[in-house]
């Protein structure tokens, strides 16, 4: 009897010592730890590439351009073009885009209530390559490919979301079948675009649906930043109702959480943050529905450590496939393809080891 | 002490009337059961009550203030409620999903006097060994228990139950009954339960509200509510009840009429007991 009451009271200690091994503080200082592999990622990345640069010469001529040291000047033209204007921008929207897809695949799946859904689900990406399409075959008509893009895969997620809303309310069945017929409607229409198309818009189409960064500016990157930043914020606010959520419509009723207006905020952001990294560099897989599942792993299901760690997870795994893409071979390999090699079978593996404590 | 009054509540799916003209006062915290036959409104009164759905007309008031004048934060202060059961996709601890309870008093952040709170809920329901367990992996009981863990971290002054021991076997069922009669007496909070099993509504319950067609037809202690008449009329089945130690027991013997939901049509003029 005392035996048993013993071996309790031992239980009890150990649970409440695992507890504080794995508390919030444990959990921030994973965070951390991303944070500097994310940091160190991007700055062994900034060496690298097809013209060799010293490492030297590469931060002389980041901190010459800060202002910090030196003068620009003084730095020859062809390195400051490479470093400061490719490589750079580059670099910078690897991390902004890769963050935007994971934390809104992070955001969607918990929305959504399905570990297999990511933010492309609602037809985002169909409709963005449709605009892109557009913008490609008729350029007099439609001036900016990027803001056309942006249009309308906007656009694919309203007609997706007014779609599945009946009575006041959105099921996510209904959802999904939404953004599968609008998907379907667009996909359908980007391939008579592409019948139609000359042969160098065709090619271009094909480019831009398969996703790459060798576009990128500094315009995109102060276009990008503050957008993905703010919502970013905002959806990580949202994570302790997306905890709730995530228990169902009825139970998020009865803990305080109004599951239909913080499924419309949530879903509102999570589209805005997808169609701007899909309009500036075209459709890249994987990132947004693997990310998601590799913080979980390591984060546990806590929403409000899920899109963080997903988002920068997400920036290292972007900038290490585009450095990838830009130094494989001579000439650029499109970093959709490269996402989606490395991706696949990373998702393979943890299905087959994983799937049982992480998919349930 | 917590008072939940329900005044003339109406509530509908287009024509379809699941609560009609509804009222109910219970003045002090007690064991409340709510029976009666599938599609009596049961469910949809307790959801009623919580806010989960919204009524045509009537008022509700918990703690004499009126329901739908409160933010839904408000309202997960001041009632809980435990579903039937309850599925997760992402696989949570049985500590994280008490901690949900703790959500509506404290938004995205947490502190070590929630988490306190928590360990003494788990203590409380004898649940601790199972803290660091996966939800999922636990059996219906061990699942029943720890939604009314949560709910009872939410800290309200009433907790409702939809059903929750429809899944349990007779062991479970007498040890949920019990947790409950312990939170009325110890924690003076007002529990409203949804319950099929008429011999545990009686053996629990403080007061019993039977229901048909949406409307409570019999409201009072068991001995009052659970009569042969009461039955026959309200189930359609002819039984007999037999008091042990001042309770009521219900042996069901035969089927006289049809079954309530048939006979929903030929309505209900008689009932207004």
């Amino acid at each position: 009897m005392f035996e048993v009451f013993r071996k309790g009271i031992r239980l009890k200690d150990e649970c409440e010592t695992n507890i504080e091994t794995f508390s919030d503080m444990r959990k921030y200082g994973i965070l951390f730890i991303f944070f500097l592999i994310l940091f160190f990622a991007a700055a062994i990345a900034m060496i690298m590439g097809a013209y060799e640069i010293s490492f030297t010469d590469v931060y002389a001529t980041i901190l010459a351009n800060l202002g910090l040291y030196g003068d620009v000047s003084t730095v020859s033209k062809l390195h400051n073009t490479i470093i400061w204007n490719i490589r750079l921008p580059r670099i910078l929207l690897s991390i902004t885009v890769g963050a935007a897809l994971a934390s809104s695949g992070a955001v969607f799946q918990g929305c959504f209530r399905n570990p297999l859904v990511e933010p492309y689900i609602l037809g985002v990406s169909s409709g963005a390559a449709f605009g892109a399409a557009l913008g490609i075959v008729y350029p007099s008509v439609f001036s900016s490919v990027q803001i056309s893009a942006f249009i309308f895969g906007s656009l694919a997620v309203l007609a997706a979301y007014t779609l599945a809303r009946t009575r006041g309310q959105t099921p996510i069945v209904t959802l999904i079948l939404g953004g599968v017929i609008i998907g379907s409607i667009f996909s359908a229409l980007v391939s008579l675009l592409k019948y139609m198309a000359n042969d160098s818009a065709l090619r271009e189409i094909v480019f831009w649906l398969m996703g790459g960064f060798d576009y990128a500016t500094w315009q995109d990157v102060f276009v990008t930043v503050p957008i993905v930043f703010v919502s970013f914020l905002i959806m990580w606010m949202y994570s302790w109702k997306l905890n709730i959520l995530s228990m169902g419509d009825e139970e998020a009723k009865a803990l305080g959480v109004n599951p239909e207006k913080s499924k419309l905020v949530i879903i509102t952001i999570a589209t805005l943050v997808t169609a701007v990294a899909v309009s500036t560099v075209g459709i890249i897989a994987w990132v947004g529905l693997m990310m998601p599942h590799a913080a979980r792993m390591i984060l546990g299901p806590d929403n409000r450590f899920v899109i963080p760690s997903a988002a920068m997870l997400g920036s290292i795994y972007l900038i290490v496939c585009d450095t990838m893409a830009r130094t494989l071979t001579t000439s650029e390999i499109p970093v959709g393809i490269i996402t989606s090699i490395v991706g696949a079978p990373y998702l393979c593996y943890l299905l087959r080891n994983k799937g049982r404590s992480l998919l349930g | 002490m917590v008072t939940v009054n329900v005044n003339n509540v109406t509530f509908g799916y287009n024509s379809t009337k699941i609560l009609q003209d509804v009222s109910v006062d219970i003045d002090k915290s007690s064991f409340v059961s709510i029976v009666g036959p599938n599609g009596a409104g049961k469910s949809t009164l307790l959801k009623c009550v919580n806010k989960i759905l919204k009524p045509e007309s009537g008022d509700i008031l918990v703690d004499k203030n009126n329901i739908h004048k409160m933010k839904r934060m408000e309202v997960a202060r001041n009632v809980a409620y435990v579903p039937q059961s309850s599925n997760r996709v992402f696989p949570t601890t049985v500590f994280e999903t008490v901690m949900m309870g703790r959500r509506p008093h404290l938004g995205w952040f947490s502190n070590e006097a929630d988490k306190e709170k928590v360990w003494q809920v788990l203590e409380e329901m004898g649940l601790n060994d199972l803290a660091l367990r996966n939800f999922d992996e636990l059996s219906g009981g061990q699942q029943q228990k720890i939604l009314i863990a949560r709910a009872l971290a939410q800290e309200t002054g009433v907790i409702l139950l939809d059903e929750p021991t429809s899944n349990l076997d007779i062991w479970h069922q007498l040890d949920v009954m019990e947790n409950v009669r312990g939170l009325v007496k110890n924690r003076n909070v007002t529990a409203l339960m949804v319950v099929h099993d008429l011999n545990m509504a009686s053996k629990y319950s403080d007061l019993i509200l039977m229901m048909k067609n949406g409307k409570i037809v019999s409201a009072g202690d068991p001995v009052s509510v659970l009569t042969c008449d009461n039955i026959e009329r309200v189930y359609g089945v002819e039984a007999h009840v037999h008091t042990h130690a001042g309770i009521p027991y219900v042996m069901p013997l035969k089927q006289v009429g049809l079954a309530a939901d048939a006979c929903m049509m030929q309505a209900t003029d008689g009932f207004e007991a």
